[in-house]
């Protein structure tokens, strides 16, 4: 940080102390990585305006880009493995496992059933395309979403360890490795009756992915604002996160100068 | 309520950042002051980057934070 020996004798205090070029070289490594960074997030933003901007359906025949179906979501009623009701749902089985001196999480299973749905829309009850649960997005990993994959916003998850053991039959998981390691079991549900938006285009009287644009099929139980909330947060994590790694050096190095600075004017106001 | 404060906040992160910049920029500008040409040179090129970058990220990090809450809000709920 502060030069060794600072402004003491025998040291030039006009020279600049060589651990500042390493500073130097990270804050253009941050300034570098940064710029593309948030051209990738601008874009994602956009996305997003397009995805929140997406008109409301005026009729069971949909919009051609895409449009926003509202209604009740109804289905068969069924029991998740936690046992309780829900039209729709998600359970994934989760290990976490040493790897270094940290930890990493993957995701081993997943189960669910998201078929039969519809939506008890103004305009009558329309059947939604049922996506594979392995193919729909619940993290609300925007990276993942932009990617032309479904996100399935059912409500907030429940998370529990040990695993369930509808779980582990449904799974077929090894019951001695689930000694080994930490495994939980996270629950996305949407219960029966839940209000819900879905952004698709109707075909047939189906609601289905459009062939292009950014509706593909997102289903959000309660309004397709949860969902870009979600997406949006996600967004500003990485910016925030990435931000502040690549500002590390540029803050280590100014708040070293600055103390430089001050140390200098200090002794200045003691000589005069 | 509590979803619309998290909206709301969207944009601290980016308002730390320029806090911190500005913060950097009156004590640089005060020692500066003090020193009248006698500093380090490279001392005061090192804090006036800082400034100048930390601003420019907060700024940045504020217009997207700001951005975001507002596509957001105009999301019909």
């Amino acid at each position: 940080m502060i030069p060794a020996g600072g402004m003491s004798a025998g040291r030039d205090p006009h020279k600049m102390p060589g651990q500042y070029w390493a500073y130097g070289f990270y804050v253009l490594v941050g300034v570098v990585v940064l710029v593309p960074v948030f051209a990738i997030l601008v874009v994602q933003a956009e996305w997003l305006v397009a995805l929140g901007g997406l008109p409301a359906a005026q009729g069971p025949r949909g919009d051609r880009g895409g449009a926003l179906f509202r209604g009740q979501l109804r289905g068969e009623p069924l029991r998740t493995p936690l046992g309780q009701p829900a039209v729709a749902w998600v359970g994934i089985v989760e290990v976490t496992v040493g790897h270094g001196r940290g930890t990493i999480t993957q995701e081993k299973c997943r189960l669910g059933s998201l078929g039969g749905l519809s939506l008890a829309t103004p305009f009558g009850a329309m059947p939604i395309a049922d996506p594979a649960p392995a193919a729909v997005e619940v993290s609300g990993d925007i990276w993942r979403t932009r990617s032309r994959r479904p996100y399935e916003w059912l409500g907030p998850s429940a998370t529990v360890a040990p695993i369930p053991e509808r779980a582990i039959e449904d799974c077929r998981l090894d019951r001695q490795a689930l000694a080994k390691d930490r495994w939980a079991y996270v629950e996305h549900r949407a219960p029966p009756g839940s209000l819900a938006a879905v952004a698709g285009c109707a075909a047939g009287g189906v609601i289905a992915r459009c062939p292009s644009g950014v509706a593909v099929g997102h289903l959000s139980v309660g309004g397709m604002r949860t969902l870009v909330r979600h997406l949006a947060a996600s967004t500003l994590s990485v910016a925030a996160l990435l931000t502040l790694l690549m500002s590390f050096f540029t803050i280590v190095g100014g708040a070293s100068a600055v103390l430089v600075l001050r140390r200098a004017a200090r002794r200045a106001r003691g000589l005069s | 309520m509590i979803d619309l404060l998290r909206v709301l906040a969207y944009p601290l992160p980016g308002l730390a950042l320029l806090a911190l910049a500005m913060a950097g920029r009156r004590v640089t500008r005060d020692a500066l002051d003090m020193l009248a040409g006698t500093e380090p040179v490279w001392a005061r090129r090192w804090a006036r980057l800082a400034v100048v970058l930390l601003g420019a990220a907060g700024l940045a990090l504020l217009g997207l934070g700001g951005a975001l809450a507002w596509i957001v809000l105009r999301t019909p709920a």
